[in-house]
């Protein structure tokens, strides 16, 4: 359905709304990746065949748990027992043309692109899980929010997802519509 | 330093004197001092006054419990009614005044109505200023009684002006949270961090200790002063890394899932306030025990305190609260107190002995001596043989009752103890939470280090105790004998809300016999202290009132906040920019330059009109509309709720969503449908278009879109896991603009040369993908508003550009006033205008939209139930004001005769009315009561005393064949 891959910041808040917060953690905006909502049975084996075959990733089933593609830094994040999340940083990439071929049907799952759906942002900085905690009750000590898992969360009012790439850096995708409120929202901690 | 002081001792820091006004007088204090203990030590007996009858107060406690030194700090927009001094540290500078009296705390003109008290017994409002009226004054009570009373009484003063002060918010999850630094708690933190726990401590206090810090004759705890021990485990417990000790911090709340709402004020930092809220595997509550007054003629005069007070007053503040004492127990836990009197060179003139109590006291503004009476065979006091003490201290203790206001708020229960002597714990509640030491009933200092030890399993062994103990031993009932009636007025229950003894009984005279009913008739219990020195004697007076025992009277129940907590705490950082979310659709930057004005449509952004320079919003609306009636329009839809249906078993899946068949709706077709709650009534509606054959794509209203969405998801989950299908909200995939007007078609083949517009090609009601503006896109040929009309859609990202490319094709730009004008000509219902909850499709004329060929459906069983097939029911009819010029209040009620009397019979109301200039009149839909057997009858629409005449008919006003669709 894209025609063109127009940068992230032509439908959220443009880079240059990247810079510190109050208390100094570095707030960047991030480009989108392609993302596409993947709901359908754990259990039916064709799923994990068909994953595995076009994105050369296979499904994780704990909540949290976020596999990786050893080769395109894409990764499927686990929203549900039966969702998970694709995100590929590649907007050209032929797994997206392979993948969305193989479920176009909607017989085996629901393959549903929400790349333009959520901005993207992260934050970095030695105190950042403690500033956090100011907005939301999502447990974010490393036991319980491990460095490579990703979660949704409620950022405040803002329900959000959010991935631990690193012990000091979050990356957050919040609903595009509330991406200027999210913005100030984290500005401020 | 003059006044109080005594020249050593105490745990407060000579050397740094602090500087504060009270009610404008400049007063010194100490570092360690409350403004409670410095008031004291400037010998400032009254701090304030009674909330209806004015009379003098002074300190009762030194604690959270205290009823009377309730003040207003800070000037302006710093300032905060309602902080307890007792609980407020000295800082320098700080400006406290009290809460009444006029024109001084000292001075109060208010104090007249203690002259007279009677009228201002238990329920006078309720009884006194409702009738007879006022000659001369229609509605007193709002325009005399009230203004006067809130004069005259109050909690405070509210800030003048926006707070300047930031507060925040923070979430922590531990395995053991435990509320007190007292001995308890301080051993349940060192006995979870033994076992390796992430532990929260949280302390009122600016110190940690709890009773320690202010009494004697503890026993040693590791061989250690109890105090030394209380600091020495604080320091330890702080220095855990898998600790988080907090000062200065109140849990206010308990809530499910074991969630703590703890209030922090901060010593330093950027913020004035912080709340915490805590979710923890365990909870042990450890808020010590509360000092009961005694109940006794006079009990409320400055200078009668509470013997822990007294102690707390001497040992830890170094101030000397009187010179000449009488000391009234009720139980047998008075060496401590004595001790300290006697290190203080207060003279002990009486000891009120078992077989006596206190009568009366005597003193203008402060305590000069104290009736004492034997006590006869009947129990009462024999006042021919009292006996007058001159004293200027009245130290008086009516027993201890554990702090179980977060054990009760959760809903935990309670049950009378003969052997304590109070109310305790018994059960209830959560599981994983648990009361320790004092709050536990372990009032010895050695069984509450034992019980906060022991409260969390396993570990080390707790602290060990050598030494004397000492606990309150046989207290009794808080409840003086009263030999008189009249005296019973001057018997204070609740200091906060001057209720008395006479009160309570008034209160069961007239039938309130459950501490429920007596609390609210009297309002013992209800102050911003929640009355915590008044619940026992309550229930105490309301069993001798009523023949019964303590126990089966109880305490009146509690709710968070458990202690007065400033609004700016609870907002936090969501204020200014921040108080509410906000959602923009992509061309919101094109809205504001094009001078919309917005309004909310749930968090969304829209804009309501725009408005030229100068146009105001009528004129601009119809413009707008004429617009669309005449040439194109453009109205951003982004907000519109969409939702991806997909999966083997979709269309089954909406089958039974929806009230008409989607099954049989083809590849590349639109259908409108509602959507109804299992009560038959309608819930939203909206549009489904059929992308393919297991997939579809379904619009809602703006506002309803999550919950719509939430709703599918619960039937899908619970009800019909058997489905095979899918959903997901794709509302921010999509920005569309609604292109809608005699000229929509030729805008859009503007935008789309390559698409076939033609009715044949691209009938009403269909969708096609298509290039648009150089945009990929996917169009619903669909209408709002009765003309020709066309929802664009397109990626997100590329809203601004297509909403650009549509006015530069010619399209105005209309707003969502417009299109409710526009909708409502055409008798198109807006969930939540026309509907309430109450209404279903059929009276709403929409019966052609329930299918009878297919199988069930959500509320299809209620849709046959005789009520809601009855005749009376509201239903949707159009309203024309019979003067044109005319337009309805919305909400309006519709009645049968211009010139109504209550209670006249309501027909229904008005749900939308606007001006058409199509029509060039107002116009209105209204639910009326078997509206459409009224079409061509004459009623009125009544608001606000006005009533005009209408006449009612179909409520189709524009284009009834819907000719435009194809124009």
């Amino acid at each position: 359905m894209l025609r063109s891959a127009r940068p992230w910041s032509a439908f959220g808040p443009s880079a240059a709304a990247s810079g510190r917060t109050a208390s100094g953690l570095i707030l960047t905006v991030l480009e989108a990746p392609r993302a596409f909502l993947l709901q359908g049975d754990p259990d039916d084996h064709r799923l994990a065949e068909i994953l595995w075959r076009t994105i050369g990733i296979r499904r994780g089933l704990a909540m949290g748990e976020v596999q990786r593609s050893e080769t395109d830094g894409s990764r499927l994040a686990t929203m549900a027992p039966d969702a998970w999340l694709y995100l590929q940083p590649n907007p050209a990439s032929p797994r997206i043309a392979a993948l969305t071929d193989a479920l176009a049907d909607a017989s085996i799952a629901a393959l549903i692109e929400q790349t333009e759906a959520r901005s993207w942002m992260s934050l970095a900085g030695a105190h950042v899980e403690r500033a956090l905690a100011g907005l939301t009750s999502r447990p974010l000590t490393p036991a319980r929010f491990p460095v490579g898992a990703g979660y949704a969360i409620a950022l405040g009012p803002v329900h959000c997802l959010a991935e631990r790439p690193g012990m000091t850096l979050f990356r957050i995708a919040c609903p595009t519509s509330y991406a200027p409120y999210a913005l100030a929202m984290l500005r401020r901690i | 330093m003059t006044g109080s002081r005594l020249p050593a001792g105490g745990l407060i820091d000579r050397t740094k004197p602090i500087s504060f006004t009270f009610e404008g007088r400049a007063l010194t204090g100490y570092a360690g001092d409350s403004v409670a203990s410095a008031l004291l030590a400037n010998d400032v007996r009254i701090v304030g006054r009674s909330f209806k009858r004015h009379r003098p107060r002074g300190l009762l406690s030194l604690g959270m419990e205290e009823p009377n030194a309730i003040l207003n700090v800070g000037t302006g927009a710093h300032a905060a009614p309602n902080r307890f001094a007792t609980e407020l540290p000295l800082a320098q500078g700080l400006a406290v005044s009290p809460t009444r009296g006029w024109p001084s705390s000292r001075f109060d003109l208010g104090g007249v109505l203690d002259l007279w008290p009677t009228p201002l017994a238990a329920g006078f409002y309720y009884k006194t200023f409702i009738g007879p009226r006022l000659p001369g004054v229609r509605d007193a009570w709002n325009r005399l009684w009230e203004p006067l009373l809130r004069s005259l009484a109050g909690q405070g003063r509210a800030p003048e002006g926006v707070d300047p002060d930031a507060y925040d918010h923070a979430h922590i999850e531990v395995d053991v949270a435990v509320v007190g630094a007292g001995l308890a708690g301080l051993a349940a933190a060192e006995a979870a961090l033994g076992r390796g726990a992430r532990v929260a401590l949280f302390e009122r206090d600016i110190r940690p200790g709890g009773r320690a810090l202010g009494r004697d004759g503890d026993p040693r705890i590791d061989d250690a002063a109890p105090l030394a021990w209380a600091e020495g485990a604080w320091a330890r417990i702080a220095d855990n890394p898998r600790a988080t000790a907090k000062l200065r911090t109140t849990a206010f709340g308990l809530y499910d899932g074991r969630q703590l709402a703890v209030y922090e004020l901060p010593v330093d930092g950027p913020y004035a306030g912080r709340i915490w809220h805590v979710r923890a595997k365990e909870i042990v509550i450890a808020a010590g025990a509360l000092e009961r007054p005694m109940t006794f003629p006079g009990n409320d005069r400055p200078g009668v305190m509470l013997a822990s007070a007294v102690e707390a007053a001497i040992r830890r503040y170094g101030v000397r609260p009187g010179g000449q004492a009488v000391v009234f127990l009720n139980h047998g836990d008075g060496a401590g107190l004595r001790q300290a009197l006697n290190a203080a060179d207060i003279e002990i003139v009486a000891e009120v002995g078992p077989d006596e109590t206190v009568t009366g006291t005597q003193g203008f503004g402060r305590l000069q001596s104290v009736d004492i009476a034997p006590l006869g065979p009947d129990g009462l006091p024999r006042m021919d043989a009292r006996r007058r003490v001159p004293a200027d201290l009245l130290a008086t203790s009516g027993g201890w009752s554990p702090a179980l206001a977060l054990h009760l708020i959760q809903g935990g229960r309670q049950a009378w103890s003969e052997a304590d002597g109070c109310f305790i714990a018994a059960g209830g509640g959560q599981d994983g939470v648990r009361l320790a030491g004092a709050a536990n009933a372990r009032f010895s200092a050695a069984a509450a280090l034992a019980d906060g030890h022991g409260s969390t399993a396993g570990g080390a062994p707790g602290p060990k105790t050598t030494g004397g103990d000492a606990a309150p031993s046989g207290q009794g009932l808080p409840l003086a004998p009263i030999a008189a009636e009249r005296l019973k007025r001057q018997a204070f229950i609740d200091f906060q809300h001057d209720v008395t003894v006479a009160d309570i009984g008034l209160a069961a005279r007239e039938g309130f016999h459950a501490i429920e009913h007596a609390k609210r008739y009297t309002t013992a219990g209800m102050g911003t202290d929640q009355g915590r020195t008044a619940q026992l004697a309550t229930a105490a007076a309301l069993a001798a009132a009523t023949g019964r025992e303590i126990g089966d009277i109880g305490l009146s129940g509690l709710r968070p906040p458990v202690t007065p907590v400033p609004f700016g705490a609870l907002g936090g950082w969501r204020r200014g920019a921040l108080f509410a979310p906000v959602r923009q659709t992509p061309m919101h930057r094109r809205h504001e330059a094009l001078g919309a004005v917005f309004e909310d449509v749930g968090d969304w952004k829209r804009a309501r009109y725009y408005a030229a320079p100068g146009e105001a919003m009528a004129p601009a609306v119809a413009r707008e509309c004429r617009a669309v009636r005449t040439a194109v329009g453009a109205l951003d839809v982004s907000t519109l709720g969409k939702i991806a249906v997909a999966g083997p078993d979709a269309a089954a899946f909406l089958n039974r969503v929806y009230t008409n068949r989607m099954d049989t709706l083809a590849v590349g077709a639109c259908r409108y449908g509602v959507m109804l709650k299992d009560d038959g009534m309608v819930f939203d509606d909206g549009v489904v278009a059929r992308l393919g054959p297991n997939r579809f794509h379904v619009t809602t209203t703006s506002g309803g879109a999550a919950a719509v969405l939430n709703w599918l998801e619960d039937w899908r989950q619970t009800e019909w896991p058997d489905l095979k299908v899918w959903l997901a909200s794709v509302t921010e995939q999509w920005a569309g603009v609604a292109v809608a007007g005699p000229n929509a078609a030729r805008t859009l083949a503007a935008l789309a040369p390559e698409l076939d517009l033609s009715d044949t090609a691209f009938p009403h009601l269909t969708w096609r993908d298509a290039t648009a503006a150089g945009l990929s896109a996917r169009i619903f040929r669909v209408s709002f508003s009765g003309e020709r009309g066309y929802e664009i859609n397109v990626p997100w990202r590329h809203g601004e550009a297509l909403w650009d490319a549509v006015l530069a094709a010619g399209a105005i730009p209309y707003g969502t006033e417009a299109m409710h004008v526009l909708r409502a000509e055409k008798g198109f219902i807006v969930v939540g205008h026309e509907t309430d909850g109450t209404v279903t499709p059929v009276d709403l004329g929409l019966s052609w939209l329930i299918s009878a060929k297919k199988g069930d459906f959500i509320g299809k069983r209620a849709l046959a139930r005789p009520a809601l097939t009855a005749p009376g029911r509201k239903q949707l009819v159009g309203l024309e004001p019979e003067d044109a010029s005319v337009v309805l209040d919305e909400g309006a009620q519709i009645i049968a005769t211009a010139t109504p009397r209550p209670p006249e019979p309501m027909l229904g109301h008005v749900a939308s009315s606007y001006w058409s200039s199509a029509l060039n009149r107002g116009f209105a839909l209204a639910l009326v009561k078997d509206g459409r057997a009224r079409h061509g009858e004459r009623l009125f629409a009544w608001s606000l005393g006005v009533a005009h005449a209408v006449r009612v008919r179909d409520p189709v006003f524009y284009d009834p064949k819907g000719a435009r669709l194809h124009a």
